[in-house]
């Protein structure tokens, strides 16, 4: 696989304020790739590096394999860019706002152009400033992808949509990832990034703190694990145990909170007359709120279980 | 957990009156650095023009003959300025010189704020939050109006505190001093007059939403000055002159010696009924409800869509074109004024003699003299303004983060600075295109020559495109939204230089620096290379300098 992304070190500083910090990434071709994390922890900034918005202050990015300073208008030409914040033009409609952008890039299918709109259920005629919020991301979402670009970036795409569009933007997503093209996305849907993305990023506080497959992340992190035993056992024979901690008994029964493997868990319990077990997998959410709390970083920045 | 960190501030002692504790607070806070520029620039008028007075006409003789030639001017210049009362002394003349002409350019910030301070809000939808608090839509329309009274009172208090002394700098002859009081209470009917067309464009913007109650605003803030100043051309106006405030309250000067209080209550109880229309209709409409006018919109103009030169020119063509036939209008009432004007110059042989020693190349027996010497000075600053209100509109799409997505397509950000540079230097080209037209229709008739008033356009709109470069180079260097305010600022400072400058006695190195001291006399057919070759540098200079340095920073920061 090659990759579409690829940041060494990439750090990016406004003055005194953070960036972003050191942030390694790999984005292959074709894959869905969600960016997740806080408000301010560095998302947006990392998106305009790497279309040469704003310049690095240390480290390198490179799309297609292109230095993102050295020739930003030869990635340009086959990116598709939907800022988180942004404003048309007041006075022009709709459709002559998809117009401009197609006049820009040029050799944009029309026909691809009306049936984005029709799916999107966008009215054209109007005028951008009579928009709703929704509607004004519609518009966006039409710039972004009327040229089928290689490598979408998009920051909060589903801003403003209602459900039903957001599930349509969703399918035009896995289309496009059907078709070969990759996209680089960040969103607070979680669920939709759960089902679509096949990786994701977290980054907190200007620095990644996990990056791996979505059912990777999901077995790397903690489990609740139910236990039912034949009589009352004292959770402390069980909070010894590297990983397990919240151990909370009621009766019969323990819970616990278990980070990685539950193996010796298990090995525990059945020496103690284990009656029943459930574990209940986290979900991408549970991993997302987890990570935002946490204040330590957990994974060693940029590299995932595959050594990317 | 987040460390808590302090985010609701203790107020401070002054917060109720400017801060954030109320709405009049904050509208007061908002207004403090318009209200300090306008005092001041007020202020610097009424020095400006007490300056010469003191230094030319020193003497009980020339000053007579500064009387004599003043009210012999025809009736139409003497419109532009209003009746000449008690000029010999220095209020008199100040209050003849700047009375009408302060309140109409000051007047705009009236007109933007009010237009603006609860349609503007509404647009981007702050109202909306505002509104859904335990205020009531009165109490926040009428704070919101406080807010600008006090901060338009702050500045006319300014503005009367230099009036006063610029009569106790300059008073050379008895008569010439003003008093505080007479001071303070002639500039609180300037901050009237400039209310005035503010409350209406306020009274109307609940309905027609913000930029069309600017437009009606400066319609009356413009309307009203001419009516009133140009009642003697033609029965017409004559018969609509008593409806401009500025006929109601010519004959209120307190530092020329003559009061009209009436008038003033008068005005006075005017503005009040706008503001209070204003502050009904906004009470009872929808929040943001706007009522669509298609039939007002300029028909034709192209939407450009085929790239970012054509995008800003036709974002700028509406007003490109406002501005054009504004000063252009001023141009044609000045230049069809030229054949009287010029017949009363020649009969007053003091004052042509003194025109001829300042200006030996004008011919003031042409209509393209007159617009040199009457008309050109004003015109500069006109246009070079209408060029950094261009810059703003280019500066927006880095602002309001379109630039993003412009510069996420295969434009490269030096393509993108020259073309949409371009389009705001074709916006000035609109500028002088429709400026021109106006002179030639008006000086054509009289059989005057032409080719000189459209090349001395051509040269207004050549300056104002060397500061336009200016501002370019600051937006592409630092950042875009500095362009328009740089642009700006040297646009007023060489505007001040030019008519204070001398008075102040500042060196020739100085004075120097303005580039209207080397263009010649364009208007009238003279023209000095080296300041059209700087201004050209200056334009295409500053363009690519903005290109470079944008090529080298951030975006959007």
């Amino acid at each position: 696989m090659t990759s579409v992304i690829h940041t060494e070190q990439l750090t990016k500083t406004y003055g005194i304020h953070r960036g972003i910090t050191e942030v390694d990434l790999d984005v292959e071709a074709g894959e869905i790739f969600g960016f997740l994390g806080p408000n301010g922890a560095g998302k947006t900034t990392t998106m305009r590096v790497l279309l040469d918005l704003i310049r690095p202050t240390a480290g390198r990015a490179e799309v297609f394999g292109i230095e993102t300073t050295k020739d930003p208008v030869a990635i340009h030409r086959r990116v598709g860019y939907l800022p988180g914040e942004f404003d048309f033009y007041d006075r022009l409609t709709g459709a002559d706002t998809i117009t401009y952008f197609a006049n820009l890039r040029g050799g944009v299918d029309a026909g691809y152009v009306a049936e984005l709109v029709e799916r999107l259920d966008l009215d054209p005629s109007r005028r951008y400033k009579e928009y709703s919020k929704g509607n004004k991301q519609k518009v966006g979402l039409v710039v972004a992808l009327q040229h089928k670009p290689d490598l979408l970036i998009l920051d909060e795409p589903t801003a403003g949509l209602d459900p039903l569009i957001q599930q349509t933007f969703f399918e035009i997503v896995r289309e496009g990832k059907a078709e070969g093209r990759s996209v680089f996305l960040s969103s607070h849907i979680i669920d939709e990034v759960d089902r679509t993305c096949d990786r994701v990023a977290i980054i907190r506080e200007g620095r990644l703190v996990q990056v791996d497959r979505i059912e990777t992340i999901r077995q790397l992190a903690f489990h609740h694990v139910e236990l039912t035993f034949v009589r009352p056992v004292p959770g402390s024979v069980f909070a010894s145990i590297d990983g397990v901690s919240d151990v909370e008994a009621d009766g019969d029964v323990l819970r616990m909170r278990v980070n990685g493997p539950i193996g010796k868990v298990i090995v525990l319990a059945a020496s103690h007359g284990l009656v029943d077990v459930v574990s209940r997998e986290p979900n991408l959410e549970d991993v997302f709120l987890a990570q935002y709390g946490a204040h330590d970083s957990p994974v060693a920045a940029g590299v995932d279980s595959d050594g990317r | 957990m987040v460390a808590s960190t302090a985010v609701l501030v203790r107020p401070r002692p002054w917060s109720r009156v400017i801060g954030l504790s109320s709405v009049f607070a904050k509208s007061l806070r908002d207004s403090r650095r318009a209200a300090l520029v306008v005092g001041f620039l007020a202020g610097l008028f009424m020095l400006a023009t007490a300056a010469p007075i003191a230094a030319e006409f020193e003497t009980p003789e020339k000053r007579q003959l500064l009387v004599t030639s003043m009210t012999a001017l025809p009736a139409v210049f003497r419109g532009l300025l209003g009746e000449p009362i008690n000029i010999e002394t220095l209020g008199g003349f100040i209050s003849w010189r700047v009375g009408n002409v302060l309140p109409v350019l000051l007047g705009l910030w009236s007109v933007i704020a009010l237009s603006g301070t609860l349609a503007g809000e509404a647009a981007k939808g702050s109202l909306d939050l505002l509104v859904s608090t335990q205020h009531s839509r009165r109490s926040i329309a009428l704070q919101k109006l406080a807010g600008h009274v006090v901060a338009l009172a702050v500045a006319m208090l300014i503005a009367g505190i230099l009036l006063y002394a610029a009569g106790r700098i300059f008073a050379v002859l008895p008569g010439d001093e003003i008093p505080l009081d007479a001071a303070l209470a002639q500039v609180t009917l300037y901050g009237l007059l400039m209310l005035a067309a503010g409350a209406i464009a306020f009274a109307v913007a609940p309905v027609l939403g913000r930029s069309r109650a600017v437009g009606v605003g400066l319609l009356a803030l413009f309307g009203m000055y001419l009516v009133s100043s140009y009642s003697t051309l033609s029965p017409t106006l004559e018969a609509i002159g008593p409806i401009s405030w500025y006929s109601w309250t010519s004959g209120h000067r307190l530092i020329a010696g003559v009061t009209d209080w009436p008038s003033v209550g008068l005005l006075g109880l005017v503005v009040v009924v706008l503001l209070a229309i204003g502050v009904a209709v906004f009470e009872r409409r929808d929040i943001g409800s706007v009522v669509p006018l298609r039939w007002l919109r300029v028909p034709g103009l192209p939407r450009g869509t085929s790239g970012p030169f054509v995008r800003l020119l036709a974002d700028l063509a509406p007003s490109a074109l406002a501005w054009g036939g504004g000063v252009g209008l001023y141009a044609a009432l000045i230049a069809s004024s030229a054949q009287a004007m010029t017949e009363v110059l020649n009969q007053t042989p003091g004052i042509i003699e003194y025109i001829r020693i300042l200006y030996p190349d004008i011919d003031l027996s042409e209509p393209s003299g007159i617009l040199q010497l009457a008309f050109f000075a004003f015109a500069s600053l006109m246009a070079g303004l209408a060029g950094a209100t261009f810059l703003a509109a280019w500066a927006s799409d880095e602002n309001e983060r379109r630039l993003d997505v412009v510069l996420s397509t295969p434009v490269s950000r030096v393509r993108w600075a020259i073309r949409s540079g371009l389009g705001v230097m074709a916006g000035i080209g609109v500028f002088v295109a429709v400026l021109a037209l106006f002179v030639i229709a008006a000086v054509a008739p009289q059989g005057g020559d032409i080719t000189a008033p459209v090349a001395g356009s051509a040269i207004l709109g050549l300056a104002a495109a060397g500061f336009a470069g200016i501002g370019f180079a600051a937006g592409g260097l630092v950042r875009s939204s500095l362009a328009a305010p740089v642009a700006a600022a040297v646009v007023i400072a060489t505007f001040v230089l030019d008519t204070l400058g001398a008075a102040l006695d500042l060196p020739d190195a100085v004075l120097d620096l303005s580039i209207y001291k080397h263009l010649g006399q364009p208007m009238a057919g003279t023209y000095d290379i080296v300041g059209i070759a700087v201004a050209a540098v200056l334009a295409v200079g500053g363009l690519l300098v903005g290109a470079w340095g944008l090529q080298r920073r951030d975006v959007g920061r």
